[in-house]
């Protein structure tokens, strides 16, 4: 695949701090209080919401500009972004869970937080649904992005109404203000990984492009074959 | 002869779907009194050209000019100027023929609406069935109700997109004889069909589309039906 | 004016359509009073819970009779093309889903208006005296519904699948518009006066309001190829 020097560098650079985050997560910062070694799991968890919601952002903010210069090159970074920010959503439900099951003894909990992102993840979803069930190239760009753009102005709104809602019903506060108490050692690891996994998503959707861009390109010429 | 404004003008029109091009640099002037046939094999790029020309999708590339005036941006005022016959017959099936007119009519700014649907009905041998439901008219008399809506606003331009599809031999020969009745000096047509024996007796001019190029452009009067024929053959092989 | 005539031309065709056909309304009511009795057999509820449970049934059987309207309303256009004949007119985009927009939502309101009705018969469910706040959130919550209905309805019949998108589509993207109206009914079947009733008007009007005008701008670009 034809690299440039550029995205050598970033895969390199994502590499390493890899490496460094996780000596972080697992040695370097300390042992929580009350939760003891499990609490490790926020340093995954954090980021890859954190990357979640950034790559739907993206996706919207790359509709947009589809929708206004009506080049494929924005439809295809919106399209690869959507793709990631579903892997990273899918990552964030399944550490949430996890985290949930050892800390509050339940796997799910409808809070605010977890609730917006399980309907991020069915908005991620349903926009990829739509873009399988559309042939024509121009066609799923135009449709997929006002999806994109709508989905995005929704999860905002998602989130609002879900915290109202739930302050019209008091519950028992559940994973509240974690982030609050943290020890600086814990601080600077848990900023670290964010940074990472910022890293890692630029080097994935980098990647997914140029797989995009040669996977048009054997459509193509799949169909001129198929008109010869 | 007076300076004549074309009615219509494409200029290097370009078409582009992804990678693939439908239409590559299309050029075709249209003038007053014109009828110009398309001829093409499916795939050529026809139905994509009319409905750029109609303005039902915007072009990657190139100009649309009507009467003179160049179009940028889908203009709702040149859409008076069209009027569109396809084998889509864009009819509700549980109106009406009156009320189908009716609510298409309603789209334009037409002065005695129900008069002018009268008159439409009449020409194409609909009025004593006006009032009875679409959903139970034949093909050809769908057809006529169509030829009824294009000409409804009074276009100075027909497009035509393979209008003879699922037409019986009868219904065609009605079809061409109204269209030649609809037809004088004062309006031009394109119409595009895949199929020979149809449109080259009512078209003033016919051309051939092959990948998106216009191959060939000649005036019928210079050119025998057979010749053209044998270069169509030659063409698209 | 043009511009409202092209608008109530729209209404004014698919309601005779419906009024001849009796499509959209009788299998979005029929529906709904389906799911009504499903639910009924599905909780076998005491009289106690049915208080509690009813807003969120009655809301559940609008909003899935709700997508069969909205099926309709774009694919009743799709039939022998006639969107693209709406198209060839000089009638703006917007006017295209502003018309349908309406009409989606008085059939919509028509048969919730209707499983209403049974829904009160067959549950002894009791909203004296506050009728009409009782309309008003269905008014808004139809609406905003709708609002996004209609825009999915049309991106839905441009894809090969057609009928089964648009619930995918919807459902995710109308949580807002579900909880508020949810809620608000709820408040309005309390003994007590009605709190917090307005604050989830609100929030379904801001939804209407942000998501109208989205979806305004953005229906010109579903029609594009």
């Amino acid at each position: 695949m034809p690299d440039s020097k550029a995205s050598k560098i970033l895969f390199v650079l994502t590499f390493v701090c890899m490496i460094v985050a996780l000596y972080l997560a697992f040695l370097y910062a300390p042992v929580e209080a009350t939760q003891g070694e499990v609490y490790r799991i926020l340093f995954f968890h954090v980021p890859s919401a954190w990357v979640a919601f950034l790559a739907f952002g993206v996706t919207c903010f790359c509709s947009v500009a589809f929708l206004m210069k009506k080049d494929l090159k924005w439809d295809r970074i919106a399209s690869s972004s959507a793709e990631i920010g579903l892997l990273l959503c899918t990552i964030t439900l399944i550490t949430g869970s996890i985290w949930a099951k050892s800390e509050w003894g339940i796997w799910w909990a409808w809070d605010a937080r977890l609730t917006t992102t399980l309907i991020l993840w069915l908005i991620y979803l349903s926009y990829a649904m739509l873009r399988g069930y559309i042939d024509v190239e121009t066609k799923r760009a135009y449709l997929s992005s006002v999806v994109g753009i709508i989905g995005f102005i929704d999860v905002l709104i998602v989130y609002g109404s879900i915290r109202w809602w739930r302050t019209q019903h008091p519950q028992p506060v559940i994973g509240g203000g974690d982030e609050s108490g943290l020890a600086p050692a814990m601080l600077f690891t848990l900023l670290f990984c964010v940074g990472t996994f910022t890293l890692l998503f630029f080097t994935l959707l980098r990647s997914k492009i140029e797989l995009q861009k040669a996977s048009e390109e054997v459509d193509y010429f799949h169909k001129v074959l198929a008109q010869k | 002869m007076q300076t004549n404004i074309p009615v219509f003008q494409a200029q290097k029109l370009t078409k582009q779907y992804g990678r693939l091009t439908a239409l590559n640099g299309i050029d075709l002037v249209v003038n007053k009194g014109d009828f110009i046939t398309i001829f093409g094999a499916n795939g050529a790029g026809k139905t994509t050209f009319l409905k750029i020309a109609a303005m039902l999708m915007a072009p990657s590339d190139g100009t649309l000019l009507f009467n003179g005036k160049l179009i940028k941006e889908a203009d709702n005022n040149a859409r008076k100027l069209i009027g569109f016959i396809a084998h889509d017959t864009f009819q509700y099936h549980n109106l009406t023929a009156r009320e189908n007119l009716r609510f298409y009519g309603g789209m334009y700014d037409i002065r005695d609406l129900d008069k002018q649907i009268n008159i439409r009905l009449e020409a194409v041998g609909l009025l004593k069935r006006g009032d009875d439901l679409v959903g139970g008219f034949s093909r050809g008399m769908k057809q006529r109700l169509s030829i009824a809506r294009a000409f409804l606003h009074n276009p100075s331009i027909l497009l035509l997109d393979e209008p003879y599809t699922g037409l019986d031999k009868n219904a065609s020969e009605m079809l061409n004889s109204l269209l030649s009745s609809f037809n004088n000096s004062e309006r031009a047509g394109i119409m595009t069909t895949h199929n020979l024996d149809q449109g080259y007796d009512i078209a003033t001019h016919v051309a051939i589309l092959h990948r998106g190029k216009i191959m060939y452009f000649n005036k019928t009067k210079n050119i025998s039906k057979n010749d053209f024929s044998k270069t169509y053959s030659e063409i698209v092989g | 004016m043009t511009y409202l005539n092209q608008i109530f031309g729209i209404i004014k065709k698919d309601i005779t359509t419906e009024l001849r056909a009796k499509e959209a309304v009788t299998a979005m009511l029929v529906f709904g009073l389906m799911v009504i009795v499903i639910f009924n057999f599905a909780f076998n509820l005491s009289s106690q819970e049915q208080i509690t449970i009813t807003p969120g049934l009655l809301w559940v059987a609008f909003i899935f009779a709700g997508i069969l309207g909205l099926n309709h309303s774009f694919s009743a256009e799709h039939e022998n093309n006639c969107l693209q004949g709406m198209m060839l007119t000089p009638m703006p985009r917007s006017a295209i889903y502003i018309g349908k927009l309406a009409t989606s939502s008085i059939f919509m309101f028509i048969s919730e208006i209707f499983m209403l009705f049974f829904f009160i018969w067959l549950f002894d469910v009791r909203f004296t005296g506050k009728w009409p706040h009782l309309f008003l959130v269905m008014f808004l919550g139809t609406i905003g519904y709708c609002i996004v209905g209609t825009l999915f309805s049309a991106i839905a019949v441009g894809t090969r699948v057609r009928v089964f998108l648009l619930p995918i589509l919807q459902f995710p993207i109308v949580i807002p518009v579900i909880i508020a109206s949810v809620e608000a009914t709820a408040v309005l079947l309390e003994e007590d006066a009605a709190i917090g009733y307005f604050d989830w008007l609100k929030i379904l009007l801001s939804f209407n309001i942000i998501f109208f005008t989205v979806c305004v701008l953005l229906f010109d670009y579903i029609l594009e190829e």
